[in-house]
């Protein structure tokens, strides 16, 4: 049914249960926002109405109405921007100014920010109402997130996707009135909550009240250090993102450009967290081969998603042998650096230090766990930045990243197929897994298939059946952690058989991690970052994981079979029982 | 009790409250049995919309179309809830009701259950209700031993069930939604409306949700026909309506009259008049949502409209009564210390808005004030009634806006002359001495606190003003009036 | 037991009628009902009640009941007594001490002596 309605005296026809936002969007009208949030595509819709920043005059209605979240009603005069509207919704910024921490130039969101860009839209000049600000404490006990709630406006952005996609549940609204602040359970420290550290809460926080860890100081340390060798290793999902905190259109490929900047900013070596991911294919398709031979425990789930790890480890401690033993692949690259490549290079494995630039927060806290560390020297990974953090350290060393060259990854471990390209976005992994299984299979078969596309999209469950040399193998996808937990329900209640299962916890994958840059409200940029994955998949010419020289060259000098005791010992970990809060 | 109407108080004061056996004797679940052995849910509903019965909780809905809405509502579960959490600061006549006559709110709540097509109850009652609570559960418990509640009520083939659910006490609570949120084990905070709780209610079921008051009239409404109560109160708002008056009136209590009556026959006829023939200056109705309501309105009938005209609101019925002696910014200012707090923080304009407001109240009480803050209070005030989320922040500046608007010049005394008229914000106030009135007598001296006042015995008496913290000890004791304030 | 149907109910009704506190005109009890909702409760409505229940014993009534009642709404007058008997307007006291609870049992009760002072309807003092 259509609803006829008026905006600022244009006529327009919208569909009922249509929101007064969205019908003034379909005519070109736009109405300021903040609490606002709709990735109508992984369901990420926050509602909730509370900043009253889109306040809209309604012929006939006393108060002004919140135009995101009041649906049309036929014959409705909207005014988007008459005097009553447009100062009422200046005194609530004024008002959320007040009670904001002024420090714009030293903030993290500086010039990225959405509440000062919605001071600066509407022109605000000076606040009115002056008082005491509410003051709360910084937590800075993770190693993935930071909490700094005095730069909270209390949009809920947070609470939507932690408690409704990703059903973890670790903030809630706390105290009452001017003293009302976001909360964990029992008033925890980040660290000690059931977090997963997916860092979805800081992709969609409009302010700087949740942040990421800034390890870069660190970094630039090491660099600085004459004594180390510093390794950079980058994971899939950067090079289809980092292009965007420089200008680039979303989606833009940067790989040879992001190589040259690492090696500008002075890191020794420039490898790729995509060899470990082949080599992650390699070690994780034999394991499935071997449970599905040996009747072991099916499904397998994909492992190389620490958040997910973290989440099954607080939220099913009964189905802890049902992932993959595998570590990730930043972990297995971490291993392999310090024992491998310390040998090739001849340096001493403690003056490796390796970094890992990652899509992911979650990397941040799994590189300090304890199972991840002490079999090689010191930690696997040594320190984990984002991509927002890399974009960070390429400006402060002054580079010209749109007009850098394109250049290559180091040997050793810088090669890398297509298979592990994918494994920046939803489906990814399970697809390169696949891709190696069914050439490994079906041996007879000179060309067996390589583009798995029925496993691919951005639906939040997939289910897909593929037949290789006879046998059919069920395969189910989750992204976002709220359908993985539906997916592990079934499992845990034995209604569903699936032989392989692969689980990301950022809704539409890593592309969409939450150490990516800012997406800007826009579920088109995730979706232009995933083509961009299968495009580079396409532009390489080798596409199955066991097919990579170099990985072929790793298991020949050093590691032995896949699957084999050495790379039990090396790529291999276990997953413990960890709280329900 | 002269002018008084009692239909929801009927039974306060005449029953044993704790025997159900007195309820019944005085008619009680006939109304019940009326309903479901001879009438239709339509009939039902029918008879509450022609009764002109209108929420008594503050917002004055027409019961009889929320009964509808929930009627016409589709759902294999409804829920039929009673908002027991009366919070307004001196507000109680829900507590009497309850304390005074359980069965009439559980019989009229069984009746909307029948009527509405539902077979649970739930009394969200406020723990601070300890005696409520207990007569409560022994009215439950005694009336499903007859078989009043439970399954086939008087075999007739309809259930319903009630239990009671204890609120924190969290004032925001008692807005609806909130209080849904509460009952199911949420945070108090309010709900977007629409949908409204007879669409989408508790457990997202359809839900019909009154106050204790209104409840309180249905039963006779269901037994005596709309007819009967529509003789009483006026075209708009039909029936009684309990206030709870209190403040400088001499007779405090509980009073039921006809909708309306004016303020004048409420707080002179029947509150006796102003404490200490003290000159009347307002009557502050509907609580933190309401408004003041200066003396040239005492002879307006009172019903739902005519109040908010005046700026101020029915609300659940409070009534403070205010002379001379009390001052108006301080006034509002006690009502927005208490919406600050017991706001839920859940949008702007409410949780930092009613705040800034705050903080301009007390420096204008303070003598820190401006002409400037004024404009201030008015506008935002008005920004924050445009735009606050739910019921209680879009009222929460009403106790400003309509003091503002009928004692601007207190306001002014405050920010221009640094003055309090009244005399009651203690920095604004200072004690002088007439040396032509004292007579030495040491009085003030030997009561003061501090010690701030000296003088020789039978001479003049000084105090010092550095020290003074205006307490106004010396003040009240003077025997010879020699001490001013001003 | 549970009530099966409306006549039910209406003889369940006749029949507890004279262990009710509402009297009718050939009722032979004297109820004397206190206002025990939290307001009078505060006011001290207990020790009212309590004062009465000693006289009542010491003065050896019968036919004297005291129930706890609701609010009356004169919260002013708290604690409040009512003297509730058959074919008489009620009486109500207000500002009950223990003292003049006393006194409501052995003047008003025992002797018909209505305690003027302390009478809040007044109207029931004009013959």
């Amino acid at each position: 049914m259509m609803v006829d309605i008026t905006i600022n005296n244009v006529e327009t026809s919208v569909p009922d249960g249509t929101t007064i936002l969205e019908a003034a969007k379909s005519l070109g009208v736009h109405i300021p926002t903040l609490c606002h949030l709709d990735l109508h595509d992984i369901k990420m819709v926050n509602r909730v109405g509370t900043c009253r920043v889109c306040m809209v005059e309604v012929d006939g209605r006393r108060n002004l109405l919140p135009s995101c979240s009041t649906t049309v009603s036929p014959g409705m005069k909207v005014y988007t921007n008459t005097k009553r509207a447009v100062s009422a919704r200046r005194q609530i910024v004024e008002l959320l100014l007040s009670n904001h921490p002024k420090e714009c130039l030293s903030c993290e969101r500086n010039q990225n920010c959405e509440l000062q860009a919605l001071a600066a839209e509407l022109g605000i000049r000076e606040i009115h109402f002056k008082g005491p600000r509410l003051k709360t404490e910084k937590d800075s006990s993770s190693y993935s997130i930071v909490k700094n709630f005095e730069k909270c406006v209390l949009c809920r952005r947070c609470e939507t996707m932690c408690n409704e996609i990703q059903t973890v549940g670790v903030y809630s609204p706390v105290h009452r009135g001017f003293d009302t602040v976001m909360g964990t359970a029992f008033d925890r420290k980040m660290l000690d909550t059931n977090c997963t550290f997916c860092g979805q809460c800081v992709s969609v926080c409009p302010t700087a009240a949740l942040t990421e860890t800034d390890d870069t100081s660190k970094v630039w340390d090491a660099i600085n250090d004459p004594d180390k060798i510093v390794i950079a290793q980058t994971a899939p999902a950067i090079r289809v993102a980092l292009g965007e905190p420089f200008g680039l259109p979303v989606g833009t490929r940067v790989t040879g450009k992001m190589v040259s900047a690492l090696r500008k900013i002075g890191f020794d070596k420039v490898m790729d967290t995509d060899f470990a991911a082949d080599l992650t294919i390699m070690e994780e398709a034999s394991e499935l081969i071997h449970r599905i031979r040996h009747g072991g425990r099916l499904p397998i789930l994909t492992s190389c998603c620490p958040a997910w790890v973290k989440f099954i480890e607080h939220q099913f401690p009964t189905l802890l042998d049902i992932p993959s033993t595998c570590k990730s692949p930043h972990e297995m690259f971490g291993a392999i650096a310090k024992t491998y490549l310390a040998d090739k290079l001849g340096v001493a494995a403690d003056k490796i230090v390796v970094v890992s630039i990652m899509p992911c927060l979650a990397k941040k806290f799994e590189a300090k766990r304890d199972e991840l560390s002490g079999k090689t020297s010191g930690s696997d990974v040594d320190y984990v930045v984002s991509t927002r953090e890399l974009a960070r350290m390429i400006r402060e060393a002054g580079i010209n990243f749109v007009n850098l060259q394109d250049e290559d990854f180091d040997d050793v471990m810088g090669e890398s197929t297509g298979a592990s390209v994918i494994f920046g976005t939803t489906g990814g992994v399970i697809e390169a897994a696949v891709r190696t299984a069914a050439a490994w299979l079906d041996k007879d078969n000179p060309n067996p298939e390589i583009d798995f596309t029925q496993l691919r999209g951005l639906e939040g469950v997939r289910e897909a059946e593929v037949e290789i040399a006879g046998m059919k193998l069920n395969i189910a996808i989750a992204h976002g952690l709220g359908n993985a937990r539906n997916l592990l329900t079934q499992i845990r209640d034995g209604n569903v058989k699936y032989h392989a299962i692969e689980i990301m916890a950022c809704p539409s994958g890593c592309v969409g991690g939450g150490g990516q840059p800012y997406h800007g409200n826009n579920i088109e940029t995730l979706k232009k970052r995933a083509a961009a994955i299968y495009k580079e998949d396409e532009a390489k010419t080798v596409r199955r994981s066991h097919e990579n020289l170099q990985i072929k060259k790793l298991y020949d000098e050093f590691l032995g079979e896949p699957y084999g005791e050495k790379a039990h010992e090396l790529l291999h970990t276990h997953f413990s029982a960890r709280d329900i809060l | 009790m002269t002018r008084q109407i009692r239909i929801a108080l009927r039974n306060c004061g005449v029953i044993d409250p704790e025997n159900i056996n007195d309820y019944i004797a005085t008619g009680g679940y006939d109304a019940l049995a009326k309903a479901i052995f001879s009438m239709s849910q339509d009939d039902v509903i029918d008879t509450m919309k022609k009764s002109g019965l209108r929420g008594r909780g503050g917002a004055g809905f027409p019961t009889g179309i929320k009964w509808e809405t929930a009627r016409k509502a589709k759902s294999d579960k409804k829920y039929v809830l009673c908002n027991a959490d009366e919070g307004d600061p001196g507000a109680f006549m829900d507590r009497s009701v309850l304390e005074g006559d359980p069965h009439c709110v559980l019989e009229a709540m069984a009746i909307c259950g029948y009527a509405i097509g539902a077979s649970e109850g739930i009394i969200y009652v406020r723990a601070e209700y300890p005696l409520a609570v207990k007569r409560l559960q022994i009215a439950i418990d005694q009336a499903k031993e007859l078989g009043l509640f439970g399954e086939n009520i008087l075999g007739s083939g309809f259930s319903f069930d009630i239990r009671l659910y204890f609120g924190a006490g969290a004032f925001v609570c008692g807005e609806e939604t909130s209080l849904m949120n509460s009952v199911q084990g949420g945070r108090g905070e309010p709900r977007l409306k629409p949908p409204f709780p007879a669409n989408v209610g508790l457990w997202d079921k359809p839900t019909n949700i009154n106050n204790v008051e209104t409840y309180a009239n249905v039963t006779q409404i269901v037994r005596n026909g709309w007819e009967w109560y529509r003789q009483f109160g006026t075209e708009k708002s039909a029936g009684t309506k309990v206030f709870a008056l209190a403040g400088k009136v001499n007779n405090v209590g509980l009073v039921e009259v006809p909708m309306g009556t004016t303020l004048r026959e409420i707080i002179y006829d029947i509150g006796g008049g102003i404490q200490h023939h003290k000159k009347f200056k307002s009557a502050q109705t509907g609580g933190p949502s309401g408004g003041c309501i200066p003396a040239e309105h005492l002879d307006t009938p009172i019903d739902y409209e005519s109040l908010i005209a005046l700026g101020s609101m029915m609300g659940s019925g409070g009534m403070i009564v205010m002379d001379e002696d009390d001052c108006m910014v301080g006034i509002a200012k006690f009502y927005l210390t208490f919406t600050a707090e017991e706001s839920c923080g859940k949008c702007t304009p409410c949780r930092i808005g009613n705040m800034r407001l705050l903080e301009i109240l007390t420096r204008i009480t303070e003598g820190d004030g401006t002409e400037d803050d004024l404009k201030k209070l008015e506008s935002l005030g008005q920004t924050i009634k445009d735009t606050a989320l739910c019921g209680l922040g879009q009222s929460s500046p009403n106790p400003i806006l309509s003091t503002l608007h009928y004692f601007y010049d207190e306001y002014m005394a405050h920010v221009d002359e640094k003055r309090c008229p009244s005399g009651t914000c203690t920095k604004l106030v200072g004690y002088k001495i007439l040396p032509e009135k004292c007579t030495g007598c040491t009085v003030c001296a030997r009561n003061c606190p501090v010690n701030c006042i000296s003088g020789e015995r039978k001479k003049t008496h000084v105090i010092d003003q550095k020290r003074c913290i205006k307490c106004g000890v010396c003040f009240s004791k003077c025997p010879f009036k020699a001490i001013i304030r001003g | 037991m549970k009530l099966q149907s409306w006549d039910e109910l209406k003889k369940y009704r006749d029949d507890t009628k004279d262990e009710t506190s509402l009297l009718s005109d050939d009722s032979k009890t004297t109820i004397l009902a206190v206002g025990e909702a939290t307001c009078g409760i505060a006011a001290g409505a207990k020790e009212v009640a309590d004062a009465l229940q000693a006289e009542i014993e010491k003065q050896k009534l019968s036919n004297v009941k005291i129930i706890a009642t609701g609010c009356y709404g004169c919260c002013y007058a708290e604690p409040m007594v009512e003297v509730r008997q058959p074919g008489k307007d009620s009486v109500y006291y207000g500002y009950v001490t223990p003292d003049i609870a006393k006194d409501i049992v052995s003047k008003h009760v025992a002797n018909n002596e209505i305690l003027q002072g302390n009478v809040l309807n007044m109207e029931v003092l004009i013959p």
